[in-house]
């Protein structure tokens, strides 16, 4: 093999290498982040349903591009409330699953829980029902940038 | 809802009186059962280490530190001096009223007041168990609760019974526990 289609080969096999690592750690990346799930369900005849699945990276660089306002009493307000985001924050990862409330009058339900890597609060009444699943890194992004 | 929202003000001011012994990983449990017969019912349980995180918070919505108390209904100078003088007494019953309507008892005993309340002819029934350490944090701070030192109180809290309330209107129960509780319709 001559010494240009030795390079050519290695530029070759190199992209390739790199093409595969970069796919690799974005699958990671996209898995590790999850998704954000939101559903909604209309339970009267012809209601309407709504399913939605985003994937938390999409979530999570939202976070990290959007500014937070320049507002003199929210951020007043913000360094207040920073060390209880903090605490949520830290604690969030090392609860198990739990419902932390759960709220039932007049045929409507209100629940906030922990389940696996996520964060659900489900609403469920006589008319409808909506569930929002963010995973808890998203919510602890928010919280940290909140935080900063 | 309005009454189990009035319960919710009462349960977080009494859950954040509560004293402890033990590590972040105990939880505080709040449920309220309205007992109108429209089954609303009121579920919260968070970890103690996050309630005492999240108490301090409070402080920047409450004009910067602190929640106001009305003079005119509570006179927080008078009662602490009340209650300087029961934190340093021995255990035993302070007050005990009984008339037509119902039987009114507190007392302190192994690091806690005690409030016992029995309405007559059925009424309400309330049992409230405040750790010492919890009513001296929050009264230690002027005409003002300090939230600081009330998540620090709640932080060494130990597990138990904190309050229940029985009344017509509903069912109070405030208590800490060393695991959370599985929702009540998705238990066996």
């Amino acid at each position: 093999m001559k010494s240009g289609e030795r390079l050519a080969l290695a530029v070759i096999l190199g992209l390739g290498v790199v093409a595969c690592g970069t796919a690799g750690a974005a699958a990671y990346a996209w898995q590790r982040a999850g998704s954000v799930r939101i559903a909604i369900h209309e339970t009267r005849p012809g209601g309407d349903e709504l399913s939605l699945r985003l994937p938390g990276l999409l979530l999570n660089a939202a976070i990290a591009l959007c500014p937070i306002p320049a507002d003199a009493e929210f951020n007043a307000r913000l360094h207040d409330v920073a060390p209880a985001l903090r605490a949520v924050a830290s604690q969030l990862d090392t609860i198990p699953d739990v419902v932390f409330v759960d709220v039932t009058s007049e045929g409507s339900t209100v629940r906030v829980e922990k389940s696996g890597p996520d964060l659900v609060i489900r609403v469920a009444s006589a008319e409808e029902s909506v569930e929002i699943a963010v995973p808890l890194g998203s919510v602890r992004r928010l919280l940290t940038k909140l935080e900063a | 809802m309005k009454k189990i929202l009035g319960c919710l003000v009462l349960a977080c001011i009494t859950g954040g009186a509560a004293r402890a012994s033990a590590s972040d990983d105990r939880w505080i449990h709040v449920r309220v059962d309205d007992a109108d017969g429209a089954g609303g019912r009121v579920d919260i349980q968070v970890p103690i280490g996050m309630v005492s995180g999240l108490l301090p918070a409070l402080k920047g919505a409450q004009s910067r530190g602190s929640i106001r108390v009305d003079r005119k209904r509570v006179d927080l100078d008078e009662l602490r001096g009340y209650w300087n003088a029961v934190r340093t007494a021995k255990d035993g019953e302070y007050v005990s009223v009984r008339d037509d309507d119902s039987d009114v008892r507190i007392s302190k005993s192994g690091g806690f007041v005690r409030l016992n309340v029995d309405e007559r002819g059925g009424g309400s029934r309330v049992r409230m168990k405040i750790p010492l350490e919890l009513v001296d944090a929050a009264l230690a701070n002027g005409d003002t609760f300090d939230f600081d030192a009330i998540g620090k109180a709640l932080a060494i809290a130990p597990a138990g019974e904190l309050l229940t309330v029985d009344d017509d209107d509903s069912h109070v129960r405030i208590w800490i526990d060393t695991q959370p509780a599985a929702a009540r319709e998705d238990r066996p």
